[in-house]
């Protein structure tokens, strides 16, 4: 069994139907990346993990557990026990996740009094250990400092050992490295799939940078519109990409090697506050068949991939994957 | 080649540092053209200084020293105003959240001379211009998702018909498809209208696929210069090649993991008005005791292209012997 279970996710805010069915599992550690366009639901996704959903939003999932136990509901006090504790997370921005009036030392020490039980004087040695640990030089008088007094990539690599070092079953990052510099981003993944390594975190890690999919992800959910679309091994995502979405989002990754220009996807995702009819990507899809506009696929199983394309149905004939214009 | 549009030297920004008597050399003795109607990609580590020039280049940031001429201008600071825009990265930032899209899209336009009726009509025009609906111009910034504010940041940049647009990360929030469609969309743009646009981004890869040529940045200096084939395809300074070994490609390798080779993290360093050598000798491989004491001047490389580093011709004939090598190595398996 999957440490983490999510099945068929749904989130309604408001009129907008914002998450419309996300399925993915994920197990101890494992990485998964979660990809996709901008505003299809990755960060509520994320949100709803640590039970932190808009007020009023309507939550429904089939499954939604970890380590087997259902997680509670959302807005829920009983989340103060998971959070930080079971389940951390990274933000994007580091600056805006610490507090700029107090020291990183302070801060790193307060956490883990409250998530290891260690006294305030353990605490602050442990906090000067941990920074002697990410290579940052001068820890003592390091810890001392403001989070302004660091650089950005610094930071992140304090964020991730702070989330880290409380031992969390499951790791969510939410775009961790698109502030950073490439060299600076290397480093930071670095330092993240060594320590998950270390202490057998799930991680799952959202990012719009297939290049750091390549490089750090076991396994890919690709979402569109609110649901989750393919799902398999980063192998297969890369190498068997199934769903028209995820074919037309790689030939959109700009490339270093080749003089290659990237394709745009023309058109816009659907308005999530009407209903959907049909496949979500039906207007944009240049393999779109009748079906598609009237009948929602569903996300099937293939060989170990799941994929919600009617090409891909594994009752449909061969011959529907290939498309018409070749 | 093209006609020059705008001519740094010794252009610096110094500012005060944490020292007495040392300044921070965020751009320091920079010598820069850019040309009529090219795209100047500008790559380089954080805080090497590459927004600080674009906000001169903008007019937005005062140098502290050096000369910024703007060619067939007379007085240069009133004519930039209108000659040179600025899209930055963060798009609802620089849009007044209480004002309708298409009323920020007409600011530009100005006061005088254009009537209300012309200035509609052309916001209308460049609304259809980057993709985004009639509809869309009389919404508000918070209407619109971060790709559609994106495009209007764009629009509302070339819509006065500048001459110069610098663009700062303007592609480094969005996903790829978005990003992909306004990459085409900039080359469009400035194929049709000839403005010239000074790209500044962490991604490589985007860089390579939009500019003619690229500087890479390191410590408030130009290190490299040259067309961006010439720049991504074959790097010469050490520090290039460095960058560009940290450039995580999307692909897989055989083992069905992609591993970049990176140096260990190490500390980062300021670049100071009193530094002395090369500013990336602490970091390079290659650095002789020399490399500290004297700073590397631009030289013109064998390909034609120009580089800041006093082992130039060893790297250069380091390459030439190793595509050799590789060129016996294929002939004698043949
Ligand atoms: N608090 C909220 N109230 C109303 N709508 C919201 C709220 N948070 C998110 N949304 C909407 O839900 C959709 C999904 O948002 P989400 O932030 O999950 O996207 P995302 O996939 O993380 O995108 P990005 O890559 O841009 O971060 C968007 O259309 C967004 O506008
Ligand atoms: N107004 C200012 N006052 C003092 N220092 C400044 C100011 N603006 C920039 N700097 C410093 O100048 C250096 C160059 O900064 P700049 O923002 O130009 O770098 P950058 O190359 O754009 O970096 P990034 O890729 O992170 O955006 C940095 O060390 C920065 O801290
Ligand atoms: S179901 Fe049809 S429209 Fe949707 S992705 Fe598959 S082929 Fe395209
Ligand atoms: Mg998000
Ligand atoms: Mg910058």
């Amino acid at each position: 069994m999957s440490l983490l279970e999510v099945e068929n996710l749904s989130l309604h805010i408001g009129a907008l139907h914002a998450l419309r069915g996300v399925s993915f599992s994920l197990d101890a550690g494992e990485c998964r990346a979660l990809v996709g366009e901008s505003g299809c639901g990755k960060s509520l996704t994320a949100m709803s993990l640590l039970g932190l959903t808009p007020p009023g939003a309507v939550f429904h999932a089939d499954a939604f557990t970890l380590a087997g136990e259902v997680l509670p509901a959302q807005g829920s006090p009983a989340w103060r026990r998971h959070r930080g504790a079971d389940i951390a997370m990274i933000f994007q921005n580091p600056m805006t996740a610490l507090n700029p009036t107090q020291t990183v030392g302070a801060q790193l020490a307060e956490s883990f009094v409250l998530h290891r039980n260690l006294g305030r004087r353990e605490a602050m040695t442990a906090a000067v250990a941990l920074l002697e640990r990410l290579a940052i030089p001068q820890p003592a008088q390091r810890a001392a400092q403001y989070p302004f007094e660091f650089s950005g990539g610094m930071l992140q690599r304090v964020m991730i050992a702070m989330a880290v070092a409380c031992r969390p079953k499951l790791l969510i990052a939410d775009e961790p490295t698109t502030a950073l510099d490439v060299t600076v981003q290397a480093e930071v993944l670095t330092l993240l799939a060594e320590l998950q390594r270390e202490q057998g975190t799930a991680l799952l890690f959202i990012t719009h940078d297939l290049g750091v999919v390549a490089e750090i992800a076991d396994s890919v959910t690709v979402m569109y519109a609110g649901e989750s679309v393919e799902s398999g091994s980063v192998a297969q995502i890369f190498n068997r990409t199934a769903h028209p979405y995820s074919a037309a989002l790689r030939a959109a990754v700009p490339s270093l090697k080749q003089d290659r220009r990237p394709e745009g996807i023309v058109g816009s995702p659907p308005d999530l506050r009407r209903e959907v009819t049909g496949c979500a990507f039906a207007p944009r899809c240049r393999q779109r068949m009748a079906i598609c506009e009237d009948t929602v696929p569903e996300f099937q199983c293939g060989e170990g991939q799941r994929v919600r394309c009617w090409r891909w149905h594994p009752d449909h004939p061969l011959r529907w994957r290939e498309a018409e214009n070749g | 080649m093209a006609e020059r549009l705008v001519s740094m030297r010794g252009l610096s920004c110094h500012f005060p540092a944490a020292e007495a008597g040392v300044k921070l050399a965020a751009v320091d003795a920079v010598d820069l053209d850019i040309y009529a109607g090219e795209i100047l990609g500008l790559v380089g580590e954080s805080g090497s200084g590459k927004s600080t020039l674009g906000r001169m280049l903008a007019g937005l940031q005062q140098p502290s020293a050096g000369t910024l001429r703007f060619h067939g201008e007379s007085d240069a600071g009133r004519a930039r105003i209108s000659s040179v825009q600025m899209v930055f990265q963060d798009s609802y930032a620089s849009l007044n959240p209480r004002r309708r899209i298409i009323d920020s899209l007409m600011e530009p336009l100005g006061v005088a001379r254009v009537s209300t009726r012309d200035k509609l009509s052309k916001a209308a025009k460049w609304l259809e211009r980057v993709g985004l609906s009639r509809d869309a111009g009389e919404r508000f910034p918070h209407e619109l998702s971060g790709g559609q504010r994106q495009r209007v940041g764009i629009a509302r940049a070339f819509i006065a018909e500048p001459r110069l647009v610098v663009c700062d990360e303007a592609v480094s929030a969005l996903d790829v498809s978005v990003q992909a469609q306004i990459i085409n969309l900039l080359q469009d743009i400035q194929r049709d209208s000839g403005t010239a646009i000074v790209f500044i981004a962490h991604d490589l890869a985007v860089v390579r696929s939009l500019a003619d040529r690229t500087a890479v940045m390191y410590l408030g200096e130009i290190v490299e210069l040259g067309s961006s084939a010439q720049v991504f395809s074959r790097p010469l300074h050490p520090y290039t090649r460095n960058l560009l070994a940290a450039h995580p490609e999307a692909e897989l390798n055989s083992q069905g993991r992609h591993r970049r080779k990176v140096a260990p993290a190490q500390e980062r360093r300021l670049p100071l008005s009193n530094d002395s050598g090369c500013r990336y000798a602490p970091r390079c491989s290659l650095a002789k005791p020399f490399c500290l004491r004297t700073p590397p001047a631009l030289a013109v490389s064998e390909a034609g292209s120009e580089v800041a580093c006093h082992r130039l011709r060893e790297i250069e004939q380091y390459l030439a012997s190793r595509a050799a090598k590789a060129h016996d190595d294929e002939s004698s398996i043949l």
